[in-house]
């Protein structure tokens, strides 16, 4: 008989294979699915990529087209915008080449000898009058149009607070005079070198004056200066002009205070009434984040003004910068100049004037033969068209500048537009100057007298850097010796540029032409630490004195 | 929230129940969990029917992430998305990861009234799911998806009853515990219905197989299942009492009746030493997954 009874042990042993058989053939079955299952999931996935990848390249050609057209729509825009500057520009132009000539001649004629016939003189004043209200007009048109058009930039540079007055006096100071009207000016003695726009800020008030102006007889306006704060170097500025002439109607002045007060965007220019004046200075102001207020009554008088924010107030100081100071001069003009200029008139103009004065204009209506007609005659200056057919004025300057004998003559860029970008591209270019037609006789003599040295030689510049004032013509500098003989002692530049704030409110209080340039080459000298060159100067200003 | 009032017929009370279980938070369970559980019973599911379940509820996305990438399941790469989890853990797995931590929400809020707490029956009940699949694996050579479910959910009425028949259910397992009578005895006397009925309501109203829905109706009676599922429920009865020997959580959910556990033990042809075997090894898998963060 076989033994059938197992023991204990073997049974639970049996068990046990039997739960691991069951379970391995589970965990198989299992696995076979599980297999099965990722086989499915990643063809659905793959299926789902593809699908994907589709959607996502539809919507990147989708993006693209989009991107493509945005970019169109973008360069169509600033095609116009180019267009509409270029087409301001060539307007400006247009307009002006033929008032230079009106004006020009209009002013020669002025100035001839004979001035018997009385009436013609009249006529001829008239003529004068007129054609710089035209051009003035033209200048508030072409501003307005870029305004709207959103093309004016703004011009800031270094200048100072003084400076704004007076460049405006010019304007207006024989006006007054002729007016009968007495003229106050309540300006703060102080004098800081403020970064703001002097060109649209001179115009706002050129116009409230014109205003003020034209409306008072045998009266009285008053100009105030207010400077806020300081604060993080910054300042508000508000310039106040009162008259006590006949003011404006209750219902004119309601509607102008309305346009005051409106948001100044220059696409809402609803301005019926208003005159062209006032609604620019309304919009340059707002433009530069300011804005004007005007009270009036009726037969008694106008105040206007304009609120400035924020100006930027510049700590250190900085040399005058040219442009500015063509006042009336002593100073020696240069023997001959020359045009160049496509326009024939321009040429006929600039003789008449400069040739009774002794100085020789030499014309050439073209570049090429500018540059022959100066091999010849060795001109001391070249006011350069930049607008010419051929070769321009940019390319003009490199031809001559590119010659040896010529490179250290000044070369003055001549041009109808006042645009700022123009004004800065003949600078960044390489002309010395900018001067705008129709050309202002004084401002030209003043450039004339201004360049007159510059070719004089490296000879004469050397001599010229070793002189010094004489301490007895300037009492003022007098007082300062100790103050030089300290700084041969003991050179501390900290302690220099106090003295030459000292040097340059007397260069200004003396206002003589030889003290400005011994100024400027201080002031040169200490932006570069030139200290070899300040004692110097230190020095001979001392010796010179004597002990 | 207290739904049922005593004067109310029982059956009304257990609607009122499930009325108010779908107006709480606890209809987002029944939603993903009755989603799972569907597609563990079918078996054209796949892979991708799994991770967009899963992918509609992201704190359980998070949380499977989260157990997928411990150290129990050791994969060798990060895991960051569930279809990652799936080809890396396996399917069967994070289906599996997926009903135990949605219905582990069921027993998110842990208080203790008299001995008992919801984190314990948690405990017992992944317990019991987890024996029910072992043996049903090992003993009959049969997947145990269906039976794990019906585990981890075998308690659901006892949650129910906690939750909205709050102070009745107080009162129930303070009877229970000063005469020492068996829970089901006091819930049918205070509420005329034990919470194995109420559960069979709810897995009923949730939509849940019908093997599942049995199993929860007759995990403390087996006999009186109908016959095609007494093995499941009685397998459900047997495992239960494996956590009453070993003391697992809360054990005392299902009462021991000596006799009743015998009857199941000759009726499913089951020998102790067997059992034995497989809790022995199911208890260091459980105390694994616990250490590694897996449950």
């Amino acid at each position: 008989m076989e033994l059938t009874v197992k023991d204990d042990k073997t049974l639970l042993l049996e068990r046990r294979i039997r739960h691991l058989e069951n379970e391995l053939e589970l965990t198989r079955r299992e696995k076979e699915e599980a297999t099965q299952k990722y086989f499915e999931f990643y063809s659905q996935l793959e299926d789902l990529v593809k699908e994907r990848t589709a959607d996502l390249h539809r919507a990147h050609i989708a993006l693209e087209e989009k991107n493509q057209s945005l970019q169109d729509a973008l360069g169509l825009v600033e095609k116009a915008n180019a267009t509409r500057s270029g087409f301001l520009a060539n307007v400006s132009h247009e307009l002006r080449t033929p008032l230079n000539a009106i004006l020009g001649f209009a002013q020669i004629l002025a100035e001839e000898k004979n001035k018997e016939n009385s009436a013609s003189l009249a006529y001829i004043g008239h003529i004068i009058k007129s054609a710089n209200n035209l051009s003035a007009l033209i200048d508030d048109l072409i501003a307005l149009s870029k305004l709207e058009a959103g093309v004016m930039a703004l011009e800031e540079k270094e200048v100072r607070l003084h400076q704004i007055f007076n460049s405006c006096w010019k304007g207006i100071g024989k006006r007054l005079q002729d007016r009968n009207i007495i003229f106050d000016k309540i300006i703060p003695k102080e004098n800081p070198l403020l970064y703001i726009d002097l060109h649209h800020i001179r115009r706002i008030l050129f116009h409230l004056f014109d205003n003020a102006i034209r409306y008072t007889e045998n009266g009285r306006i008053m100009f105030e200066v207010k400077i806020g704060p300081i604060r993080k170097e910054r300042t508000n500025l508000t310039f106040v002009i009162v008259d006590n002439g006949s003011g404006i109607p209750a219902g004119l002045l309601k509607n102008i205070r309305a346009y005051f007060k409106k948001a100044s965007s220059a696409t809402n220019t609803n301005y019926e009434g208003l005159g062209i004046g006032l609604v620019l200075c309304r919009l340059i102001a707002g433009e530069m984040g300011g804005h004007l207020d005007i009270q009036s009554i009726e037969g008694q008088g106008t105040e206007v003004s304009l609120h400035l924010k924020d100006i930027k107030i510049l700590q250190k100081d900085e040399k005058n910068i040219s442009g500015e100071k063509h006042e009336e001069s002593t100073h020696p003009l240069c023997n001959s100049f020359m045009v160049i200029d496509d326009t024939e008139q321009n040429i006929t103009l600039l003789r008449h004037y400069y040739e009774g004065k002794g100085i020789k204009v030499l014309g050439a209506t073209s570049v090429k033969k500018g540059l022959a007609l100066a091999r010849k005659t060795r001109p001391d200056l070249i006011l350069m068209d930049i607008n010419m057919p051929e070769i321009d004025g940019f390319e003009g300057l490199k031809m001559f500048k590119s010659i040896k004998e010529f490179e250290q003559v000044p070369v003055i860029a001549f041009s109808a537009s006042n645009d700022a970008m123009h004004v800065e591209k003949a600078r960044q270019a390489g002309f010395d100057d900018y001067l705008l037609k129709p050309v202002d006789f004084p401002v030209l003599t003043g450039m004339l007298q201004q360049y007159s040295n510059h070719d004089t030689g490296d000879v004469s510049k050397e001599s010229n850097e070793e002189s010094v004032p004489d301490l007895k013509m300037f009492p003022g500098l007098a007082e300062l010796r100790d103050r030089f003989e300290k700084h041969i002692h003991s050179p501390v530049l900290s302690e220099i540029k106090e003295t030459l704030v000292r040097i340059e409110e007397l260069t200004h209080h003396y206002n003589r032409p030889e003290l400005e340039k011994w100024y400027e080459r201080m002031s040169n000298a200490v932006e570069q630490f030139d200290m070899g060159f300040l004692n110097k100067q230190f020095h001979l200003l001392t010796d010179k004195n004597g002990k | 929230m207290e739904t049922a009032v005593q004067t109310d017929r029982p059956t009304e009370r257990i609607e009122r129940i499930i009325s108010a279980i779908n107006d709480s938070d606890i209809s987002s369970i029944k939603s993903v969990v009755g989603s799972i559980i569907r597609l563990i019973n079918d078996p054209k599911s796949t892979a991708k029917d799994l991770k967009e379940i899963i992918s509609i509820d992201p704190p359980l996305t998070a949380k499977i992430l989260r157990v997928s990438n411990s150290s129990f399941y050791a994969a060798q790469t990060q895991i960051d998305d569930v279809g990652k989890a799936i080809v890396w853990v396996g399917f069967n797995t994070v289906r599996e990861l997926a009903l135990r931590q949605k219905a582990c929400e069921l027993f998110d809020k842990d208080e203790a009234i008299e001995g008992y707490r919801r984190s314990e029956l948690w405990a017992y009940s992944v317990a019991t799911a987890h024996f029910a699949k072992m043996i049903y694996r090992r003993e009959f050579g049969k997947q145990g998806d269906s039976i794990y479910s019906a585990g981890l959910l075998h308690k659901i009425g006892l949650i129910a009853e906690e939750q909205f028949l709050r102070k009745a259910f107080t009162k129930v397992l303070h009877i229970a515990n000063v005469q020492g009578h068996h829970l089901t005895k006091i819930e049918r006397k205070v509420f005329g219905f034990d919470h194995a009925l109420l559960g069979k309501e709810i897995a009923l109203n949730w939509h849940l197989p019908d093997e599942i829905v049995n199993c929860i109706a007759y995990h403390a009676n087996p006999f009186e299942a109908p016959e095609e599922y007494f093995e499941m429920a009685a397998i459900m009865y047997i495992s239960a009492i494996q956590c009453h020997f070993a003391q697992i959580g809360y054990y005392r959910a299902t009462l021991f009746d000596d006799d009743l556990y015998t009857r199941c033990l000759d009726a499913l042809g089951l020998e102790q030493d067997a059992l034995n075997l497989i809790i022995q090894e199911g208890q260091l898998e459980i105390a694994e997954m616990l250490e590694k963060g897996a449950l």
